[in-house]
Protein backbone atom coordinates (compact mmCIF):
# COMPACT_ATOMS: atom_id res chain seq x y z
CA UNK A 1 0.00 0.00 0.00
CA UNK A 2 1.56 3.36 -0.84
CA UNK A 3 2.46 5.46 2.24
CA UNK A 4 3.83 8.82 2.75
CA UNK A 5 7.36 9.15 3.90
CA UNK A 6 7.97 10.34 7.46
CA UNK A 7 10.58 12.23 8.76
CA UNK A 8 12.34 10.82 11.58
CA UNK A 9 11.75 11.43 14.54
CA UNK A 10 15.10 12.97 15.55
CA UNK A 11 13.59 16.18 12.98
CA UNK A 12 12.42 18.86 15.09
CA UNK A 13 9.10 20.53 13.86
CA UNK A 14 10.26 23.23 15.06
CA UNK A 15 12.74 25.81 15.92
CA UNK A 16 13.68 28.41 18.25
CA UNK A 17 16.88 30.12 16.99
CA UNK A 18 19.41 31.61 19.35
CA UNK A 19 18.89 35.13 18.79
CA UNK A 20 15.36 34.92 19.84
CA UNK A 21 16.35 32.27 22.93
CA UNK A 22 18.35 35.38 23.91
CA UNK A 23 15.76 38.10 23.69
CA UNK A 24 12.71 35.84 25.25
CA UNK A 25 15.44 35.00 28.52
CA UNK A 26 16.12 38.98 28.60
CA UNK A 27 12.62 39.59 28.69
CA UNK A 28 11.30 37.10 31.01
CA UNK A 29 14.41 38.38 33.57
CA UNK A 30 12.97 42.19 33.13
CA UNK A 31 9.41 41.00 33.64
CA UNK A 32 10.69 38.76 37.26
CA UNK A 33 12.89 41.81 37.81
CA UNK A 34 10.44 44.35 37.32
CA UNK A 35 8.67 42.34 40.42
CA UNK A 36 4.87 42.04 39.11
CA UNK A 37 4.77 38.21 38.87
CA UNK A 38 5.02 35.92 41.84
CA UNK A 39 4.82 31.88 41.94
CA UNK A 40 1.38 30.83 40.92
CA UNK A 41 1.38 32.65 37.46
CA UNK A 42 4.53 30.45 36.48
CA UNK A 43 3.89 27.02 34.34
CA UNK A 44 4.25 23.84 35.71
CA UNK A 45 6.99 23.29 33.28
CA UNK A 46 8.64 25.92 31.71
CA UNK A 47 9.65 25.09 27.68
CA UNK A 48 12.28 26.18 25.56
CA UNK A 49 10.27 28.94 23.91
CA UNK A 50 10.82 32.07 26.60
CA UNK A 51 8.50 34.37 24.49
CA UNK A 52 5.95 31.46 24.81
CA UNK A 53 6.54 31.32 28.41
CA UNK A 54 6.37 35.02 28.50
CA UNK A 55 3.06 35.14 27.17
CA UNK A 56 1.86 32.39 28.97
CA UNK A 57 2.86 34.14 32.37
CA UNK A 58 1.22 38.11 31.50
CA UNK A 59 -1.94 35.99 30.38
CA UNK A 60 -2.12 34.65 33.50
CA UNK A 61 -1.61 37.90 35.67
CA UNK A 62 -3.86 39.66 33.19
CA UNK A 63 -6.53 36.96 34.10
CA UNK A 64 -6.06 37.34 37.42
CA UNK A 65 -6.30 41.56 37.49
CA UNK A 66 -9.12 41.37 35.40
CA UNK A 67 -11.40 38.07 37.11
CA UNK A 68 -14.97 37.99 36.81
CA UNK A 69 -15.77 40.31 33.41
CA UNK A 70 -18.81 39.47 32.07
CA UNK A 71 -19.47 41.85 29.22
CA UNK A 72 -15.85 43.84 28.35
CA UNK A 73 -13.09 41.40 26.63
CA UNK A 74 -10.11 42.95 26.84
CA UNK A 75 -6.83 42.30 24.63
CA UNK A 76 -3.09 43.08 25.09
CA UNK A 77 0.07 42.78 22.78
CA UNK A 78 3.81 43.13 23.26
CA UNK A 79 5.57 43.19 20.24
CA UNK A 80 9.46 42.91 20.59
CA UNK A 81 11.85 44.64 18.57
CA UNK A 82 15.42 45.96 17.52
CA UNK A 83 14.84 49.82 19.03
CA UNK A 84 16.16 52.58 15.96
CA UNK A 85 17.91 54.57 18.08
CA UNK A 86 21.12 54.10 19.60
CA UNK A 87 21.66 55.13 22.91
CA UNK A 88 25.64 54.99 22.79
CA UNK A 89 26.41 51.16 24.07
CA UNK A 90 24.91 49.23 20.82
CA UNK A 91 21.26 48.36 20.21
CA UNK A 92 18.45 48.75 23.24
CA UNK A 93 15.78 45.82 22.11
CA UNK A 94 12.05 47.70 22.76
CA UNK A 95 8.62 46.50 23.10
CA UNK A 96 5.91 47.77 21.28
CA UNK A 97 2.86 47.58 23.77
CA UNK A 98 -0.92 47.73 22.62
CA UNK A 99 -4.24 47.02 24.07
CA UNK A 100 -7.68 47.16 23.17
CA UNK A 101 -11.18 45.26 23.29
CA UNK A 102 -13.39 43.02 21.21
CA UNK A 103 -16.64 44.25 20.74
CA UNK A 104 -19.54 43.19 23.20
CA UNK A 105 -21.50 43.47 20.22
CA UNK A 106 -24.98 45.45 21.11
CA UNK A 107 -26.43 46.18 24.38
CA UNK A 108 -29.70 47.97 25.64
CA UNK A 109 -28.94 50.74 28.22
CA UNK A 110 -32.05 53.13 27.98
CA UNK A 111 -34.72 51.27 29.92
CA UNK A 112 -32.36 51.22 33.18
CA UNK A 113 -31.30 54.91 32.70
CA UNK A 114 -34.83 56.44 31.98
CA UNK A 115 -36.02 54.58 34.91
CA UNK A 116 -32.89 56.12 37.57
CA UNK A 117 -33.61 59.01 35.48
CA UNK A 118 -37.42 59.12 36.52
CA UNK A 119 -36.68 57.85 40.05
CA UNK A 120 -34.35 60.77 40.80
CA UNK A 121 -33.73 63.72 38.35
CA UNK A 122 -30.41 63.40 36.61
CA UNK A 123 -29.24 60.46 38.23
CA UNK A 124 -29.42 58.56 34.65
CA UNK A 125 -27.05 61.49 33.49
CA UNK A 126 -24.77 61.17 36.06
CA UNK A 127 -24.66 57.34 35.39
CA UNK A 128 -24.33 57.93 31.58
CA UNK A 129 -21.13 60.26 32.25
CA UNK A 130 -19.69 58.47 34.27
CA UNK A 131 -19.25 55.73 32.33
CA UNK A 132 -18.57 57.64 28.99
CA UNK A 133 -15.24 59.28 31.27
CA UNK A 134 -14.09 55.93 32.16
CA UNK A 135 -14.59 54.17 28.99
CA UNK A 136 -12.29 57.01 27.27
CA UNK A 137 -9.61 56.28 29.55
CA UNK A 138 -9.93 52.18 29.11
CA UNK A 139 -12.09 50.79 27.09
CA UNK A 140 -14.19 53.42 24.64
CA UNK A 141 -17.59 52.17 24.11
CA UNK A 142 -20.31 53.68 21.92
CA UNK A 143 -22.72 55.66 23.66
CA UNK A 144 -25.86 58.26 22.71
CA UNK A 145 -23.17 60.93 22.72
CA UNK A 146 -20.66 59.51 20.76
CA UNK A 147 -22.98 57.92 17.93
CA UNK A 148 -24.25 61.68 17.81
CA UNK A 149 -20.83 62.84 17.20
CA UNK A 150 -20.11 60.15 14.85
CA UNK A 151 -23.33 61.54 12.67
CA UNK A 152 -22.31 64.68 12.63
CA UNK A 153 -18.81 64.27 11.39
CA UNK A 154 -20.57 61.64 8.51
CA UNK A 155 -23.48 63.66 7.59
CA UNK A 156 -23.38 66.91 9.10
CA UNK A 157 -20.30 68.67 8.12
CA UNK A 158 -19.44 68.85 11.86
CA UNK A 159 -22.09 70.93 12.72
CA UNK A 160 -24.93 69.80 15.49
CA UNK A 161 -27.45 69.26 12.75
CA UNK A 162 -28.17 68.86 9.11
CA UNK A 163 -28.53 72.52 8.12
CA UNK A 164 -25.67 73.11 6.71
CA UNK A 165 -25.34 69.91 4.98
CA UNK A 166 -28.59 70.61 3.84
CA UNK A 167 -27.38 74.62 2.96
CA UNK A 168 -24.30 73.28 0.98
CA UNK A 169 -26.09 70.93 -1.31
CA UNK A 170 -29.04 71.93 -1.91
CA UNK A 171 -28.94 76.29 -1.37
CA UNK A 172 -32.02 78.21 -1.04
CA UNK A 173 -34.31 75.33 -3.39
CA UNK A 174 -36.94 74.42 -0.48
CA UNK A 175 -38.48 71.04 -2.71
CA UNK A 176 -34.66 69.41 -2.57
CA UNK A 177 -33.64 70.33 0.86
CA UNK A 178 -36.60 68.64 2.28
CA UNK A 179 -36.49 65.79 -0.35
CA UNK A 180 -32.66 65.36 1.05
CA UNK A 181 -33.87 65.96 4.47
CA UNK A 182 -35.97 62.87 4.21
CA UNK A 183 -33.31 60.66 2.95
CA UNK A 184 -30.60 61.39 5.83
CA UNK A 185 -29.91 61.28 9.54
CA UNK A 186 -31.39 64.15 10.99
CA UNK A 187 -31.08 65.87 14.34
CA UNK A 188 -35.05 65.37 14.84
CA UNK A 189 -34.59 61.24 14.69
CA UNK A 190 -31.65 61.98 17.54
CA UNK A 191 -34.59 63.81 19.68
CA UNK A 192 -37.03 61.54 19.05
CA UNK A 193 -34.86 58.36 19.83
CA UNK A 194 -32.59 59.50 23.01
CA UNK A 195 -34.00 62.19 25.79
CA UNK A 196 -32.55 65.12 25.50
CA UNK A 197 -29.84 64.59 28.92
CA UNK A 198 -28.10 61.84 27.06
CA UNK A 199 -27.42 63.48 23.96
CA UNK A 200 -26.78 67.28 25.32
CA UNK A 201 -24.13 68.74 28.09
CA UNK A 202 -26.36 70.79 30.00
CA UNK A 203 -26.32 70.43 33.67
CA UNK A 204 -23.95 69.48 36.13
CA UNK A 205 -23.87 65.77 37.40
CA UNK A 206 -25.00 64.54 40.66
CA UNK A 207 -21.82 64.78 43.34
CA UNK A 208 -20.57 61.52 45.14
CA UNK A 209 -22.17 62.80 48.36
CA UNK A 210 -25.84 63.06 46.69
CA UNK A 211 -25.28 59.19 45.29
CA UNK A 212 -24.22 57.88 48.59
CA UNK A 213 -27.44 59.98 50.10
CA UNK A 214 -29.91 58.24 47.25
CA UNK A 215 -27.97 54.70 47.87
CA UNK A 216 -28.88 54.97 51.39
CA UNK A 217 -32.53 56.29 50.86
CA UNK A 218 -33.35 53.83 47.87
CA UNK A 219 -35.56 50.82 48.64
CA UNK A 220 -35.04 49.54 45.09
CA UNK A 221 -32.29 47.26 45.16
CA UNK A 222 -31.05 47.51 41.55
CA UNK A 223 -30.82 51.40 42.42
CA UNK A 224 -28.59 51.03 44.92
CA UNK A 225 -26.54 48.54 43.53
CA UNK A 226 -26.02 50.60 40.37
CA UNK A 227 -24.88 53.99 42.29
CA UNK A 228 -22.79 51.70 43.68
CA UNK A 229 -21.29 50.20 40.76
CA UNK A 230 -20.98 54.44 39.67
CA UNK A 231 -19.44 55.19 43.11
CA UNK A 232 -16.51 52.74 42.61
CA UNK A 233 -16.62 53.91 38.83
CA UNK A 234 -15.84 57.63 40.03
CA UNK A 235 -13.43 56.66 42.15
CA UNK A 236 -11.40 55.06 39.12
CA UNK A 237 -8.18 57.20 39.27
CA UNK A 238 -6.34 57.48 35.74
CA UNK A 239 -5.23 59.68 33.45
CA UNK A 240 -6.88 61.02 30.44
CA UNK A 241 -5.90 59.47 27.51
CA UNK A 242 -4.08 61.88 24.93
CA UNK A 243 -6.09 61.10 21.80
CA UNK A 244 -4.74 63.86 19.84
CA UNK A 245 -1.26 62.56 19.27
CA UNK A 246 -2.53 58.88 17.04
CA UNK A 247 -2.84 59.53 13.58
CA UNK A 248 -6.46 58.84 11.90
CA UNK A 249 -9.40 58.04 14.04
CA UNK A 250 -10.27 55.81 16.41
CA UNK A 251 -11.83 52.96 15.40
CA UNK A 252 -11.50 50.42 18.00
CA UNK A 253 -14.55 50.70 20.27
CA UNK A 254 -15.19 47.65 22.78
CA UNK A 255 -18.95 47.61 21.90
CA UNK A 256 -22.13 49.81 21.56
CA UNK A 257 -24.70 51.06 23.61
CA UNK A 258 -28.15 51.87 22.07
CA UNK A 259 -30.61 53.11 23.75
CA UNK A 260 -33.47 50.48 23.10
CA UNK A 261 -34.35 47.69 20.99
CA UNK A 262 -36.76 50.23 18.53
CA UNK A 263 -33.33 52.26 18.03
CA UNK A 264 -32.34 51.52 14.85
CA UNK A 265 -30.70 54.67 14.19
CA UNK A 266 -27.57 53.97 16.75
CA UNK A 267 -26.41 51.25 14.28
CA UNK A 268 -27.66 52.85 10.92
CA UNK A 269 -25.21 56.30 12.17
CA UNK A 270 -22.49 53.21 12.83
CA UNK A 271 -22.37 51.42 9.95
CA UNK A 272 -22.35 54.73 7.62
CA UNK A 273 -19.91 56.35 10.22
CA UNK A 274 -17.45 52.74 9.81
CA UNK A 275 -18.13 52.71 6.41
CA UNK A 276 -16.74 56.73 5.95
CA UNK A 277 -14.20 55.81 7.89
CA UNK A 278 -12.71 52.20 6.27
CA UNK A 279 -12.37 54.10 3.16
CA UNK A 280 -11.02 56.88 4.53
CA UNK A 281 -8.23 54.01 5.60
CA UNK A 282 -6.67 56.79 8.09
CA UNK A 283 -8.27 54.97 11.46
CA UNK A 284 -6.64 53.34 14.57
CA UNK A 285 -7.71 50.74 16.20
CA UNK A 286 -5.65 49.80 19.37
CA UNK A 287 -6.78 52.21 23.22
CA UNK A 288 -3.41 52.06 24.11
CA UNK A 289 -0.03 51.83 22.73
CA UNK A 290 3.79 52.67 24.03
CA UNK A 291 7.13 51.88 22.98
CA UNK A 292 9.25 50.97 25.87
CA UNK A 293 12.95 49.77 26.73
CA UNK A 294 12.38 46.06 26.62
CA UNK A 295 15.24 45.46 29.39
CA UNK A 296 14.35 48.07 31.62
CA UNK A 297 12.56 46.59 35.07
CA UNK A 298 12.14 49.98 36.22
CA UNK A 299 9.65 50.82 32.80
CA UNK A 300 7.66 47.37 33.50
CA UNK A 301 6.98 47.83 37.27
CA UNK A 302 5.54 51.21 36.33
CA UNK A 303 3.53 49.71 33.42
CA UNK A 304 2.13 47.14 35.57
CA UNK A 305 1.24 49.30 38.66
CA UNK A 306 -0.18 51.75 35.59
CA UNK A 307 -2.25 48.70 34.38
CA UNK A 308 -3.62 47.39 37.93
CA UNK A 309 -5.02 50.51 38.10
CA UNK A 310 -6.68 50.26 34.49
CA UNK A 311 -7.90 46.92 35.33
CA UNK A 312 -9.50 48.49 38.54
CA UNK A 313 -11.54 50.59 36.03
CA UNK A 314 -12.53 48.19 33.69
CA UNK A 315 -13.61 45.83 36.46
CA UNK A 316 -15.97 48.60 37.45
CA UNK A 317 -17.13 49.55 34.14
CA UNK A 318 -17.88 46.17 33.04
CA UNK A 319 -20.19 45.80 36.11
CA UNK A 320 -22.06 48.92 35.59
CA UNK A 321 -22.32 48.03 32.02
CA UNK A 322 -23.63 44.60 33.55
CA UNK A 323 -25.79 46.03 36.05
CA UNK A 324 -27.54 48.84 33.15
CA UNK A 325 -28.05 45.98 30.25
CA UNK A 326 -29.37 42.68 32.41
CA UNK A 327 -32.34 41.57 33.55
CA UNK A 328 -35.33 43.62 33.15
CA UNK A 329 -35.54 47.07 33.50
CA UNK A 330 -39.19 48.36 33.74
CA UNK A 331 -40.08 49.19 29.85
CA UNK A 332 -37.75 46.95 28.47
CA UNK A 333 -39.60 44.46 26.47
CA UNK A 334 -38.91 40.66 28.02
CA UNK A 335 -37.31 38.20 26.48
CA UNK A 336 -35.18 40.35 24.54
CA UNK A 337 -32.13 43.18 24.55
CA UNK B 1 -27.55 36.64 37.46
CA UNK B 2 -24.67 34.92 35.76
CA UNK B 3 -22.70 35.23 32.78
CA UNK B 4 -19.71 33.43 31.35
CA UNK B 5 -16.48 35.46 32.17
CA UNK B 6 -14.88 36.84 29.57
CA UNK B 7 -11.62 35.46 27.97
CA UNK B 8 -8.58 38.42 28.66
CA UNK B 9 -6.41 37.90 25.53
CA UNK B 10 -2.42 38.54 25.81
CA UNK B 11 -0.11 37.93 23.02
CA UNK B 12 3.53 38.32 23.08
CA UNK B 13 5.72 38.39 19.73
CA UNK B 14 8.84 39.36 18.64
CA UNK B 15 9.76 40.67 14.75
CA UNK B 16 12.85 39.45 12.97
CA UNK B 17 14.16 35.96 14.20
CA UNK B 18 11.34 34.09 15.94
CA UNK B 19 10.10 30.76 16.37
CA UNK B 20 10.25 29.06 13.00
CA UNK B 21 8.05 25.77 12.52
CA UNK B 22 8.73 23.11 9.77
CA UNK B 23 6.75 23.90 6.70
CA UNK B 24 8.06 22.32 3.84
CA UNK B 25 10.30 19.65 2.56
CA UNK B 26 12.80 19.80 -0.68
CA UNK B 27 13.75 16.68 -1.72
CA UNK B 28 16.83 16.45 -4.36
CA UNK B 29 17.20 13.67 -7.28
CA UNK B 30 20.56 13.32 -8.53
CA UNK B 31 21.18 11.31 -11.92
CA UNK B 32 24.71 9.59 -12.00
CA UNK B 33 25.93 12.20 -14.96
CA UNK B 34 25.70 15.08 -12.50
CA UNK B 35 21.93 16.65 -13.28
CA UNK B 36 19.50 17.21 -10.48
CA UNK B 37 15.96 18.01 -9.76
CA UNK B 38 14.50 18.98 -6.52
CA UNK B 39 10.35 19.03 -5.26
CA UNK B 40 9.00 20.87 -3.04
CA UNK B 41 6.34 19.31 -0.47
CA UNK B 42 4.57 20.30 2.49
CA UNK B 43 4.21 18.70 5.68
CA UNK B 44 1.80 17.01 7.78
CA UNK B 45 1.93 17.69 11.33
CA UNK B 46 1.09 13.90 13.49
CA UNK B 47 -1.41 13.96 16.20
CA UNK B 48 1.59 11.84 18.14
CA UNK B 49 4.09 14.59 17.54
CA UNK B 50 5.84 13.06 14.06
CA UNK B 51 5.40 14.46 10.77
CA UNK B 52 4.66 13.12 6.87
CA UNK B 53 6.08 14.52 3.79
CA UNK B 54 2.98 15.33 1.28
CA UNK B 55 2.79 14.57 -2.10
CA UNK B 56 5.13 17.79 -4.00
CA UNK B 57 5.76 19.52 -6.98
CA UNK B 58 8.95 20.49 -9.11
CA UNK B 59 10.69 23.45 -7.41
CA UNK B 60 11.58 25.77 -10.10
CA UNK B 61 14.49 27.94 -10.72
CA UNK B 62 12.96 31.23 -9.63
CA UNK B 63 11.36 29.09 -6.19
CA UNK B 64 15.33 28.10 -5.87
CA UNK B 65 16.83 31.80 -5.48
CA UNK B 66 13.72 33.11 -3.96
CA UNK B 67 14.46 30.22 -1.39
CA UNK B 68 18.12 31.11 -1.27
CA UNK B 69 17.54 34.59 -0.94
CA UNK B 70 15.35 34.22 2.16
CA UNK B 71 17.82 31.78 3.91
CA UNK B 72 20.51 34.35 3.57
CA UNK B 73 18.63 37.46 4.39
CA UNK B 74 20.35 39.06 1.67
CA UNK B 75 18.42 42.52 -0.12
CA UNK B 76 18.85 41.98 -4.16
CA UNK B 77 21.10 45.63 -3.87
CA UNK B 78 21.76 48.50 -1.83
CA UNK B 79 24.22 50.72 -1.19
CA UNK B 80 27.84 49.27 -0.31
CA UNK B 81 29.12 50.57 3.37
CA UNK B 82 32.31 52.82 2.68
CA UNK B 83 34.46 50.81 5.31
CA UNK B 84 33.36 46.85 4.12
CA UNK B 85 36.35 45.63 2.65
CA UNK B 86 35.36 42.01 2.06
CA UNK B 87 31.64 40.37 2.31
CA UNK B 88 31.18 37.05 0.73
CA UNK B 89 28.68 34.37 2.16
CA UNK B 90 31.19 32.92 4.77
CA UNK B 91 32.34 36.21 6.24
CA UNK B 92 32.36 40.31 6.33
CA UNK B 93 35.53 42.34 6.55
CA UNK B 94 35.65 45.80 7.66
CA UNK B 95 38.06 48.78 8.19
CA UNK B 96 38.13 51.23 10.60
CA UNK B 97 40.78 54.07 10.38
CA UNK B 98 43.40 54.97 13.33
CA UNK B 99 41.64 57.26 15.75
CA UNK B 100 40.71 58.52 19.01
CA UNK B 101 38.79 56.47 21.66
CA UNK B 102 37.96 55.50 24.83
CA UNK B 103 39.27 52.08 25.81
CA UNK B 104 38.55 50.19 29.02
CA UNK B 105 40.94 48.27 31.34
CA UNK B 106 39.86 45.77 34.34
CA UNK B 107 42.86 43.62 35.35
CA UNK B 108 43.73 42.31 38.08
CA UNK B 109 46.70 44.10 39.39
CA UNK B 110 48.40 47.20 39.35
CA UNK B 111 50.40 46.50 36.39
CA UNK B 112 48.65 49.65 35.13
CA UNK B 113 48.67 51.90 37.65
CA UNK B 114 45.03 50.92 39.35
CA UNK B 115 42.56 48.21 39.16
CA UNK B 116 40.32 49.98 36.51
CA UNK B 117 41.20 52.53 33.83
CA UNK B 118 39.69 54.44 31.00
CA UNK B 119 41.44 57.24 29.04
CA UNK B 120 40.43 58.19 25.38
CA UNK B 121 43.54 57.33 23.33
CA UNK B 122 44.72 56.62 19.88
CA UNK B 123 44.34 53.60 18.22
CA UNK B 124 46.07 52.20 15.14
CA UNK B 125 43.55 51.43 11.32
CA UNK B 126 42.08 48.17 12.44
CA UNK B 127 40.52 45.48 9.87
CA UNK B 128 37.62 43.36 12.01
CA UNK B 129 36.16 40.18 10.32
CA UNK B 130 33.23 38.36 11.19
CA UNK B 131 32.63 34.67 10.00
CA UNK B 132 29.64 32.98 9.28
CA UNK B 133 29.59 31.14 12.62
CA UNK B 134 30.30 33.55 14.41
CA UNK B 135 34.13 34.06 14.79
CA UNK B 136 35.29 37.55 15.20
CA UNK B 137 39.13 38.86 14.40
CA UNK B 138 41.05 41.73 14.47
CA UNK B 139 44.27 42.80 12.94
CA UNK B 140 46.11 46.04 12.91
CA UNK B 141 47.50 48.02 9.58
CA UNK B 142 49.60 50.92 9.14
CA UNK B 143 48.81 54.15 8.27
CA UNK B 144 45.62 55.97 6.97
CA UNK B 145 44.75 54.52 3.85
CA UNK B 146 41.67 52.19 3.46
CA UNK B 147 43.27 48.36 3.27
CA UNK B 148 43.21 46.61 0.14
CA UNK B 149 43.80 42.88 -1.05
CA UNK B 150 47.96 43.55 -0.60
CA UNK B 151 48.15 45.16 2.03
CA UNK B 152 49.97 43.68 5.06
CA UNK B 153 48.43 42.75 8.44
CA UNK B 154 50.27 43.42 11.86
CA UNK B 155 48.83 41.49 15.49
CA UNK B 156 46.38 44.15 16.91
CA UNK B 157 48.07 45.59 20.02
CA UNK B 158 44.98 44.70 22.60
CA UNK B 159 44.17 42.38 25.52
CA UNK B 160 41.83 39.25 24.89
CA UNK B 161 42.96 38.91 21.20
CA UNK B 162 44.07 35.46 20.21
CA UNK B 163 47.07 35.17 18.33
CA UNK B 164 44.87 34.38 15.49
CA UNK B 165 43.93 37.45 15.87
CA UNK B 166 40.45 35.63 17.11
CA UNK B 167 38.81 38.33 19.53
CA UNK B 168 37.91 36.11 23.33
CA UNK B 169 34.50 37.58 23.50
CA UNK B 170 33.87 36.29 27.10
CA UNK B 171 30.39 37.83 28.44
CA UNK B 172 30.43 40.82 25.89
CA UNK B 173 26.72 41.26 24.33
CA UNK B 174 27.68 41.24 20.35
CA UNK B 175 24.89 42.39 17.70
CA UNK B 176 22.90 39.54 16.48
CA UNK B 177 24.03 39.44 13.17
CA UNK B 178 27.19 40.82 11.05
CA UNK B 179 26.21 43.48 8.10
CA UNK B 180 26.94 46.06 6.87
CA UNK B 181 24.67 47.89 8.91
CA UNK B 182 25.58 46.55 12.11
CA UNK B 183 29.25 47.46 11.61
CA UNK B 184 29.26 50.42 14.18
CA UNK B 185 27.48 48.04 16.59
CA UNK B 186 30.79 45.38 16.26
CA UNK B 187 32.80 48.44 17.15
CA UNK B 188 31.12 49.55 20.18
CA UNK B 189 30.96 46.18 21.31
CA UNK B 190 35.05 45.91 20.98
CA UNK B 191 35.59 49.20 22.46
CA UNK B 192 33.32 49.31 25.10
CA UNK B 193 34.32 46.19 26.58
CA UNK B 194 36.49 45.69 29.52
CA UNK B 195 40.17 43.81 28.41
CA UNK B 196 41.72 42.18 31.13
CA UNK B 197 44.59 40.49 29.96
CA UNK B 198 46.81 39.79 27.31
CA UNK B 199 46.00 36.26 25.26
CA UNK B 200 49.70 36.91 23.56
CA UNK B 201 52.39 36.65 25.99
CA UNK B 202 55.09 37.18 23.40
CA UNK B 203 55.27 40.00 21.23
CA UNK B 204 52.00 41.29 21.48
CA UNK B 205 53.70 44.43 21.04
CA UNK B 206 57.14 45.48 20.70
CA UNK B 207 57.49 47.67 23.37
CA UNK B 208 59.91 48.01 25.99
CA UNK B 209 58.30 46.08 29.10
CA UNK B 210 55.78 44.12 27.42
CA UNK B 211 52.16 45.03 27.05
CA UNK B 212 51.58 46.23 30.12
CA UNK B 213 53.97 48.87 30.14
CA UNK B 214 52.78 49.84 26.76
CA UNK B 215 49.36 50.24 27.51
CA UNK B 216 50.23 52.18 30.92
CA UNK B 217 52.63 54.57 28.67
CA UNK B 218 48.97 55.18 26.41
CA UNK B 219 46.75 54.96 29.14
CA UNK B 220 49.57 57.93 31.08
CA UNK B 221 49.32 59.94 27.56
CA UNK B 222 52.78 59.22 26.91
CA UNK B 223 52.06 58.85 22.98
CA UNK B 224 49.97 61.20 21.49
CA UNK B 225 49.82 59.39 18.59
CA UNK B 226 49.42 55.56 17.89
CA UNK B 227 53.11 54.67 17.65
CA UNK B 228 52.97 52.29 14.68
CA UNK B 229 56.51 50.42 15.31
CA UNK B 230 55.15 49.07 18.26
CA UNK B 231 53.28 47.00 15.99
CA UNK B 232 54.26 43.40 15.47
CA UNK B 233 54.41 42.29 11.85
CA UNK B 234 52.05 39.03 10.99
CA UNK B 235 54.14 38.33 7.91
CA UNK B 236 50.90 38.10 5.37
CA UNK B 237 48.39 40.42 3.69
CA UNK B 238 44.95 40.93 4.07
CA UNK B 239 43.82 39.32 1.00
CA UNK B 240 45.84 36.33 1.87
CA UNK B 241 44.12 35.76 4.94
CA UNK B 242 40.72 36.64 3.95
CA UNK B 243 41.22 33.81 1.29
CA UNK B 244 42.46 30.99 4.31
CA UNK B 245 40.85 32.62 7.11
CA UNK B 246 43.27 30.52 9.09
CA UNK B 247 42.57 30.49 12.65
CA UNK B 248 44.35 29.35 15.55
CA UNK B 249 43.55 26.76 18.14
CA UNK B 250 41.31 28.46 19.74
CA UNK B 251 39.10 29.08 16.48
CA UNK B 252 37.22 25.86 16.91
Amino acid sequence: MFQLPTLDSSIPCELVPQASRRRGALFARTLLRAGAFDASLMPARIGSDHIKTCQEVLGRWMARELSGLRILSPQFSMRLRDADERDGRGMRPACVIEWGGQSFGVRCVGPALEHLEKRRAKLGKTVLEALEHVAWRTLPIYTPNIVMECASDTYWYGELDEESALEENCGDDAEQREEMRKSMVTRAMFDAVFPSWAIGGGTKPLGRRTLLQLAAETKERRIAEVIEAVLKLMAADLPNNDWAFRDGRFVGFSGVLAWNTNDELTLRVLDDYEQMIGESGDYFESCGEDTVDANDPAVFREWFAYMRRWCDAVRALDDLIWKLTEGDWPGMKRGRR
Amino acid sequence: MSAAQRQVKFEVSEEGAARVELAQAILVYKAKGGSSFATVHGIAAQPNGGATILPGWPMTAFAVARLARTLTKRRQGGFIADKVLYQDTGAVAWWVPPAQRRIWFRCGGDELGAVERSEVVSHPGLVFCVTASRKWYVWAVKGSARPAEDTPLFRAPYFNVWESGQICVGNVDLPERATAAKLEEWNNAFFDSWFTHPNVHQDLVHYRGGPYKFWRAMLDGKHASFPEKVLVDLGCTLGKVMEHKEGGKHDD
